[in-house]
């Protein structure tokens, strides 16, 4: 442990133990959660800090993933501050719930811990589920390290809370969640100061008792989902302010994308999650043999940081994407929603690469195959290039 | 969010989640259910596996409420004898009880003695009918005869109990030894009955015909409940006292006190009960005691319990032994036997010489032989005079041969019943109640804890006396044990269905639960949550 100046301190901690640690230091009231590899430690640690009084909070164990996020529900709608963790399967079984939470506008914060979808059963990541979540309404973001997770649980509340919009923080099975790396945790004080206790407008009142989202006839209904998608856009704006808030208190900032590389690179490479950490160093070497290369993180989903991915892309001759999800029946799911928001902005060629599915390892020689094959290849034909398909 | 504000012409003016602050009360949502769920009880396994239908479950949640003396009248409405069920009954209740599959039997006998000791100078919590001048002779003042009496007092007949003995209580007194059921605590029960306007005629011997015709002549129905009795000795025909013994005269000896000693060495034969009990008895007259038996241990028609504890007082059980021949040798009976061979499995036993144990044979010396070999019907002893169900009711053991205290008293109360339908008209019979259901049971709800078991009195190492053996459960162990209770089929009132109920349509009140029907959806919600098989699902219309 090593305590610095701030007050501060650092650990060696996993992924999944950083979420846990952010969750208890963001003084979350209610924890209703449901068992799954690879998520299971994230609230095994919480649960401790419940039973043994380190959290001054109630930890619900639940029956199913759709009953942990239904709970979460009416616990955020009674005021408190709401975590829930989970993966794959769990979440794809949550899915209802999830529509609901961002309906109700709920800021709830949940942990998925990437996992492959089955069939065939997989424990190892890709992004296939939280992806499938693309349009329930909720926040995402992309982490890359165990600080970024434990830094981005603090964010996530502080942003949730001023749009009433839930977030999920997403992170890589076991290359993130069971790897252990240094997290410089920050002062109980500095983080009260950051993350002042969430303060609802509306919320359950038996002194003004009322329903809460009863049956809205098409006259209204209309209205409430143009609100989410409102609260989605000024969420754009509160995510930077927050990140900027973060970065003057605490010395780290993220942004919702990150360049890294070459200013005006002949290829723009776009990951997200762990493979951004191995790109790096790919990139850093590359370009000390002379090549013009760019990385493009990108931290935040939704909103879809359309002109952050605008400016990025601008600067580049082409434009490689690494999915590590497939959008079946189309391609890489980022590149299709880098392609959309290019459209009628910016006219470079993007090229779409489909790699690491169900935990395969995305190593720097995949992340030089794909920038070789960028380099080499001019068509710009739509369709995604599998990566270490065995052939 | 604008209050009360309903319609809106713009989306800034909109809260930002629909909100609805008036009454929902408007949207009468009973209307879209097709089904309805209605409380109904049902019979729980105690309560079916006890001859007296006593409403155990009701009986236990009142312990758990400490509501004692509430739990205690409760049992009286069904059992006269409370104190005797609660030392000595054979406890059949706690055989189906639901619980043995999670953990281990709820100890309803236990809780039975509780209750019975605690109040066991209280008087019956009911007056009898006024006296409606109608008479009725009980013969035989045991268990049958007794339950039979009380049931009669109890609805305004004079019931006088025609007793051969000295004392009433029958085989209670002469057959049950003290270690089971003190003479004190069966005489707290008779006092009870008595008190409440039984008269016992003791030292009245009813024998044979004449007396019958005698009594018909003198009261308007005759109940006669005189038990069993022993057969006849097959073994050692010419023999008698002190030397062999029928089992129950052996019993009675012991138990009044005439029979003070077994020899060094006492041997009996048989399988049930009776034959358990006096090798126990010979082990406390200071004998060692043996018995023989065709049967193998499986077989035997005595309960695994009682056998359990004549073992572990050195009581020595010879199974599948034949005996071939006995003989009367300078005052010891020597026995000799053979063993047989069990069958082989789905085939039939062995038969002939084939069915010995080649080399098997020994002989056994004894001091006293005791053959409880099962007791016999005593109706013979009144011709043909018995149960021409008019003025005539026969009961208990005497009708079915020997059974149990509990089947005994419930025989005793149905021939009661018999002879006031036969003055009154048919009696309503009990209502029907459907059987407890074990899918319709929650097991969430229940986490496993051991049962109580009662505390055996401390002895010396070796010593065995007359006195009972095990002491009655603390008033702490009696609550903690009706907390296992499932409450099969009957309501306690645990409010899961109410807690449940997504639509707040289900209210407590004095009577029990009810269901608003106006906005019940029919979702079965509460019936799926009720803990025990109470609420049950029913079509509309239906």
């Amino acid at each position: 442990m090593n305590i610095s100046a701030d007050g501060s301190e650092t650990i060696v901690t996993t992924g999944n133990h950083a979420v846990s640690y952010a969750v208890k230091m963001a003084r979350a009231q209610v924890i209703a959660a449901y068992p799954i590899t690879p998520q299971t430690q994230v609230v095994e640690l919480l649960s401790k800090f419940c039973e043994d009084g380190t959290m001054d909070a109630r930890f619900i164990k639940v029956e199913s993933e759709h009953t942990s996020m239904a709970s979460l529900i009416g616990a955020s709608s009674a005021g408190a501050r709401a975590f829930t963790a989970t993966s794959s399967q769990g979440l794809a079984l949550m899915h209802e719930m999830l529509h609901w939470a961002a309906g109700a506008r709920n800021p709830i914060v949940m942990a998925n811990i990437n996992r492959a979808l089955g069939a065939p059963w997989s424990i190892w990541t890709d992004q296939n589920d939280s992806l499938s979540q693309r349009d329930t309404g909720w926040i995402q973001y992309y982490c890359e390290s165990n600080q970024e997770v434990f830094d981005t649980v603090i964010q996530a509340y502080r942003v949730a809370e001023t749009v009433l919009v839930p977030v999920m923080l997403v992170m890589d099975a076991f290359v993130l969640s069971h790897t252990a790396e240094p997290v410089a945790i920050p002062s109980q004080e500095t983080i009260d100061g950051f993350l002042p206790p969430f303060k609802p407008q509306i919320k359950l009142d038996t002194n003004a008792p009322a329903a809460y989202h009863g049956l809205a006839t098409p006259d209204y209904y209309m209205e409430f989902r143009k609100k989410l998608q409102d609260a989605q856009d000024r969420a754009k704006d509160v995510i930077t302010r927050v990140d900027d808030e973060f970065g003057e208190t605490f010395g780290r900032k993220y942004g919702q994308v990150e360049m890294y590389g070459d200013e005006n690179p002949e290829i723009l490479l776009v990951t997200s999650g762990t493979v951004t950490g191995t790109s790096r160093d790919v990139i850093d070497r590359l370009n000390a043999e002379g090549k013009r290369l760019a990385l493009l993180k990108m931290r935040v989903f939704r909103p879809f940081p359309s002109t952050q991915v605008r400016e990025a892309c601008a600067k580049a001759r082409k434009v490689a994407v690494l999915d590590r999800n497939i959008g079946f029946g189309v391609g890489g799911i980022f590149a299709q929603e880098i392609r959309a928001a290019l459209y009628g902005h910016v006219d470079v060629p993007i090229q779409s690469y489909i790699a690491g599915l169900g935990g395969r390892d995305i190593t720097a020689s995949t992340i030089e195959e794909v920038l070789a094959q960028a380099e080499a290849r001019d068509e710009n034909n739509g369709e995604s290039i599998w990566v270490g398909v065995k052939e | 969010m604008g209050k009360k504000k309903i319609s809106f012409d713009k989306i800034s003016e909109m809260p930002e989640v629909a909100i609805a602050e008036g009454s929902m009360m408007v949207n009468k949502t009973g209307s879209w259910r097709y089904l309805r769920p209605i409380y109904r009880e049902k019979l729980a396994p105690c309560r079916k596996g006890c001859p007296l239908g006593t409403d155990i479950p009701r009986v236990i949640s009142l312990i758990n409420q400490k509501e004692f003396e509430q739990a205690w009248e409760l049992v009286v409405e069904t059992n006269p004898m409370p104190a005797v069920s609660g030392h000595a009954c054979y406890h059949s209740c706690e055989n189906s009880c639901t619980r043995i599959a999670l953990d281990d039997r709820v100890g309803v006998q236990a809780l039975e003695r509780f209750l019975a000791d605690r109040f066991s100078d209280r008087d019956f919590p009911y007056q009898p009918d006024p006296k409606n001048g109608k008479k009725i002779a009980v013969v035989g003042a045991g268990p049958a005869g007794l339950a039979a009496a009380w049931i009669l007092v109890r609805r305004g007949y004079q019931a006088e109990v025609f007793e051969k003995g000295r004392e009433a209580g029958g085989m209670l007194r002469n057959s049950i030894p003290g270690y089971k059921l003190s003479r004190e605590t069966l005489d707290r029960d008779l006092a009870r009955l008595e008190s409440f306007g039984i008269m016992l005629r003791l030292n009245s011997e009813i024998d044979g015909k004449d007396d019958l015709a005698r009594l018909k002549g003198e009261y308007d129905a005759v109940i006669v409940a005189t038990g069993t009795i022993p057969p006849e000795p097959e073994l050692l025909p010419g023999e008698s006292p002190p030397l062999v013994y029928k089992g129950l005269e052996f019993l009675e000896g012991v138990n009044a006190g005439s029979i003070e000693t077994a020899g060094p060495e006492a041997v009996v034969i048989g399988t049930g009960n009776t034959a358990v009990d006096s090798a126990r008895a010979s082990r406390r007259l200071g004998a060692s005691a043996r018995v023989i038996t065709l049967c193998g241990r499986q077989e035997m028609a005595a309960t695994n319990e009682e056998i359990r504890a004549a073992e572990g007082e050195g009581v020595e059980f010879l199974y599948q032994a034949e005996i071939i021949s006995a003989r009367v040798d300078s005052g010891k009976i020597l026995i000799e036997m053979k063993g047989i061979k069990t069958a082989e499995e789905g085939e039939d036993p062995p038969v002939g010489e084939d069915r010995f144990i080649p080399g098997s044979e020994f002989t056994i010396a004894a001091d006293t032989l005791v053959e409880a070999r099962g007791e016999v019907s005593s109706l013979t002893l009144l011709g043909d005079e018995t149960a021409d169900g008019k003025t005539v009711f026969t009961s208990g053991d005497a009708v079915t041969g020997p059974s149990s205290i509990s089947h005994s008293m419930k025989s005793g109360i149905s021939a009661a019943i018999s002879a006031i339908s036969s003055f009154e008209g048919a009696q309503p019979e009990d209502r029907e109640m459907a059987a407890f259901n074990l899918m319709g049971m929650n097991r969430d709800c229940f986490a496993k804890a051991a049962g109580v078991e009662l505390p055996v009195r401390e002895l010396p190492e070796g010593f065995l006396d007359f006195s009972e053996l095990t002491e009655t459960i603390s008033e702490e162990e009696a609550v903690y044990e009706s907390s296992r209770c499932i409450s099969c089929g009957v309501c306690n009132f645990c409010d899961s269905c109410m807690t449940f109920c997504p639509d707040f349509c289900i209210h407590r009140t004095e009577e029990g639960y009810q269901v608003d029907l106006d906005y019940c959806k029919g979702c079965g919600i509460c019936s799926q949550e009720c803990p025990r098989d109470v609420i049950d699902l029913i079509q509309e219309g239906s």
